[in-house]
């Protein structure tokens, strides 16, 4: 267990106490004045206005990330947009050391730093700060949370544990995708295009204005995408299609407050093939089975200035997710309240703490398949509704002011299933030059259990007369203890040397508890065999993490990263009757990336994407390498046209088999062409 | 717990500047709250020549910040200056990060002139700048360095030194 000897963060009165605290601060903060609006020249502004305005310059922005002591990477608007590839999983390949493999044609496993899996459960991955991590099942559902690529201003990727801040399942990483604001999505964007994989495509998305100070943007798209092939070389049974619209308004109410609501509804229309006798997997024929899905979110996020040294924000969102296929239908809904609050205490002292309620709840609507064996799934109960509760508070005490940073942080989690968990972490950042850093940290992290672990209960059939059962209702939370060094350096302007070495010590990790087998009676003689959820493994991995970026001449860039990865099972510590869940061999040892993007001319630009991953001997998927590329034209100053592939080189590859009960399909040579219209 | 304050540093609006704007506009700004020796700024429509050394995007920004503008009744000027130039001419002498191991030398040299050298991050100020601009979060303040505005004969107006930090050569342990 995890629950620490500390005071307890959350008795029943606690909920409504600090959201009274907070109601008040923020009534609080509204009775002050606003400032004087600064004039239109900004040099009649006084100093005091000065002083207290907010500097925005993307390119400063990167600056103060190269500054983080962490591994931090930022997929910016522009290379998303020339990497040419269409869903956001296959963005994220270009992040050094993120392990990115494409399941069949709707479905991913995405990670870092091992344990990767149809349901990777140990990354958070947010969407405007709104989680999207699934807790009926422990993972992210990748095909439903897309966003449109336009939309997106970046994707800041953290790598090892982010959980003193961010959330419980930060155990390797965050994924944090940030849209762009209604106000740098002005007029109309339309784009249109298709291919052989990426059938058709089309959106629409339109920005306008509500007064001087707010913007919205409202945007409705669609595509159709086609199914990948199985590994005999037939079609697969994976095809999809998805349609979706929202919006998002951004306010500016006075200079120190500010509002932002976005909302979204999608539905999507897909097929899969499963193993109907998971986890078996063998006596069955891979069945053709609808995968269906629906949802939304509304989020809205109020941000103030409460003075020049202390901003607040409070959001909250609402998400909801309708999921039917083989084994039965998801409905899960998220009621979520975050309040944060930074303040530069001193001049050394800059402090950020904030507490954050869940109000969760789930249906799960059990589903017999009509083929023989089968599994059936329940979950126990098949309904609930659950709180969560957490806090953290972060102090960055500046040693030796912008040279010497020590960040000390600890969360603190109470959740239905594992109590009370602490999530410390202590990180230092030694700044020599402005162009070099070196950082050091070390931090704890808790991966509390998803109720698909806790309230699951398997039936499969595990030989004939022999029924098996999976459950795990004693399931523990996994811990992380994460020892992680990094330098950053631009020996010149550019060029820039980004490498991390982490070394990471996993207790209570998930193992497969056989238990022993018993003789039913009735109504007609089997012979049952517990299977359960423990917390048997323990293991550690250590890898480094190269990025490299080259700005070779004023319209030439290239990239390169390289990615080394171990993860070591502590066999000792399993017994007879216990199997790991993650087995070693299932990341990849070596990952390499080149990317290149070059302005060919003033209108013309090429880009090339080439991916090495070495072999995942545990699961049987052979290296490959995989070339993606992007010829784009503007036409007109409004129009361009882009031309997108996929696997160039490569007629097509596997790159995961899941352990879950997807059949995993291969992706092929694409191509499409795309017209993109702004006016 | 989603890092909503740092996920939402996007929605800045656009009414908010560039780093590089704001402190051009403080720049103007400190011009009308130093006073030059007698003399120093030469007759009284002679320029008032703001130098940019080490920052070659700056020069743009700054030019948009003072045009127009005067100080003193002197119309002000921004001009670049090549590292070897003497800055002897300059009444403002504003030097890039990009110059920071220079600093020390271009520092010197500016010494006992009546210039006003503003530079950023802290190590300015200490190393005997007279004003520096340092960042703190997503905003901008600046330190003063009181001795190295004497050696350089400057007067700088109380209004001025109680929005920034004073740092003093003499007794750094006396800060805040």
């Amino acid at each position: 267990m995890t629950a620490l000897p500390v005071p307890r963060l959350c008795s029943p009165g606690l909920w409504a106490k600090a959201i009274a605290v907070a109601i008040l601060l923020a009534s609080r903060c509204l009775a002050n004045d606003p400032p004087a609006q600064p004039p239109a020249d900004l040099s009649e502004a006084s100093l005091e206005t000065l002083m207290n305005m907010e500097v925005s310059s993307p390119g400063r922005k990167d600056q103060k990330l190269s500054q983080t002591a962490g591994a931090i990477y930022v997929v910016t608007q522009e290379d998303i947009r020339r990497s040419g590839v269409t869903s956001i999983p296959d963005v994220l390949r270009m992040v050094p050391g993120l392990q990115v493999a494409q399941i069949d044609a709707s479905q991913w496993a995405v990670t870092c730093r091992g344990f990767n899996g149809r349901f990777a459960d140990k990354m958070l991955v947010m969407i405007d700060g709104r989680t999207i991590y699934n807790n009926l099942f422990g993972g992210v559902y990748w095909e439903q949370n897309d966003v449109p690529l336009e939309d997106i201003e970046r994707i800041e990727v953290i790598r090892g544990p982010g959980a003193t801040m961010w959330g419980a399942n930060a155990v390797n990483g965050v994924i944090n995708i940030i849209t762009r604001p209604a106000q740098e999505t002005q007029g109309f964007l339309v784009t249109s295009g298709g291919g052989n994989a990426d059938r058709g495509f089309g959106s629409v998305r339109y920005g306008g204005e509500l007064g001087d100070n707010a913007s919205y943007r409202l945007y409705t798209r669609y595509f159709d995408r086609g199914p990948f092939e199985t590994v005999n070389s037939q079609e697969a049974h994976d095809g999809w299609d998805s349609a979706q619209g929202g919006g998002r308004m951004d306010w500016k109410i006075s200079e120190r407050d500010s509002l932002s609501v976005e909302g979204e509804v999608y539905g999507d229309r897909g097929q899969e093939t499963i193993y109907p006798d998971y986890p078996e997997n063998t006596l069955s024929a891979p069945l053709a089975d609808s995968l269906d899905t629906s949802g939304g979110y509304a989020l809205a996020r109020w941000k103030r200035q409460i003075s020049d040294r202390s901003g607040m924000a409070l959001q909250f969102s609402f998400s909801e997710e309708n999921r039917g296929e083989g084994f039965g239908v998801a409905d899960t809904r998220i009621l979520d309240l975050d309040f944060q609050q930074h303040f530069t205490a001193s001049s050394r002292h800059d402090l950020m703490w904030g507490l954050e309620f869940t109000a969760y709840g789930d249906h799960f609507e059990s589903r017999r398949i009509s083929v023989e064996p089968s599994t059936f799934v329940q979950f126990l109960p098949a309904s609930v509704i659950q709180p969560f509760a957490s806090g953290f508070l972060q102090d960055e005490i500046a040693l030796l002011p912008e040279r010497l940073t020590l960040t000390l942080g600890t969360k603190l989690e109470r959740d239905v299933y594992m109590g009370l968990g602490a999530q410390p972490s202590a990180r230092l950042l030694w700044a020599p030059t402005s162009r070099q850093s070196l950082w050091a940290a070390v931090s704890r992290a808790v991966r509390p259990p998803a109720r698909g672990e806790r309230d699951l209960l398997l039936e499969f059939e595990a030989a004939p007369g022999v029924l098996g059962t999976l459950s795990g209702p004693n399931f523990q939370p996994q811990t992380a203890l994460a020892y992680e060094a990094g330098y950053r350096n631009q020996p010149a302007r550019w060029v820039t040397l980004d490498l991390a070495a982490f070394f990471c010590n996993y207790r209570d990790l998930r193992s497969m508890e056989i238990g022993a087998p018993s003789l039913v009676q009735a109504p007609a003689p089997y012979i049952l065999l517990p299977l359960t959820f423990g917390n048997n493994a323990a293991g550690h991995t250590y890898g480094i993490e190269l990025a490299t970026d080259w700005s070779l001449t004023r319209r030439w860039r290239v990239t390169g990263n390289y990615s080394w990865f171990r993860y070591v099972l502590d066999r000792a510590d399993l017994g007879p009757e216990s199997l790991p869940y993650d087995v070693e061999g299932s990341s990849p040892a070596h990952q390499v990336q080149f990317r290149s993007q070059w302005d060919v001319a003033r209108k013309l630009t090429f880009d090339t994407n080439v991916y090495f991953v070495s072999a995942l001997p545990a699961i049987g998927v052979p290296a490959y390498v995989r070339t993606d590329a992007r010829l784009g034209w503007h036409v007109t100053r409004a129009a361009e046209l882009s031309l997108g592939g996929q696997n160039l080189l490569d007629g097509r590859h596997l790159e995961f088999i899941s352990n879950d009960y997807v059949l995993s399909s291969e992706p092929g040579r694409t191509a499409y062409l795309k017209v993109t219209w702004a006016f | 717990m989603p890092g909503i304050m740092l996920a939402a540093n996007a929605d800045t609006p656009p009414s908010s500047h560039s780093e590089d704007e704001i402190e051009s506009a403080m720049l103007y700004n400190f011009t009308r709250f130093v006073e030059w020796p007698a003399g120093a700024l030469g007759a009284d429509a002679a320029p008032l020549a703001i130098c940019v050394l080490g920052d070659d995007a700056r020069v743009p920004v700054l030019e948009a910040a003072v045009r127009n503008k005067t100080a003193y009744g002197h119309p002000l000027s921004v001009r670049r200056l090549d590292a070897r130039a003497n800055p002897k001419g300059c009444a403002v002498l504003f030097v890039g990060i990009a110059d920071g191991p220079r600093m020390a030398g271009i520092l010197q040299s500016a010494a006992r002139a009546p210039i006003l050298t503003i530079g950023e991050r802290v190590q300015f100020s200490r190393m005997g700048g007279v004003i520096a601009f340092i960042r703190e979060g997503n905003r901008i303040r600046f330190e003063i360095n009181l001795d190295a505005a004497d050696r350089a004969g400057l007067q700088i107006s109380s209004k001025l030194l109680r929005l920034a930090t004073v740092w003093r050569e003499s007794a750094p342990r006396a800060r805040n």
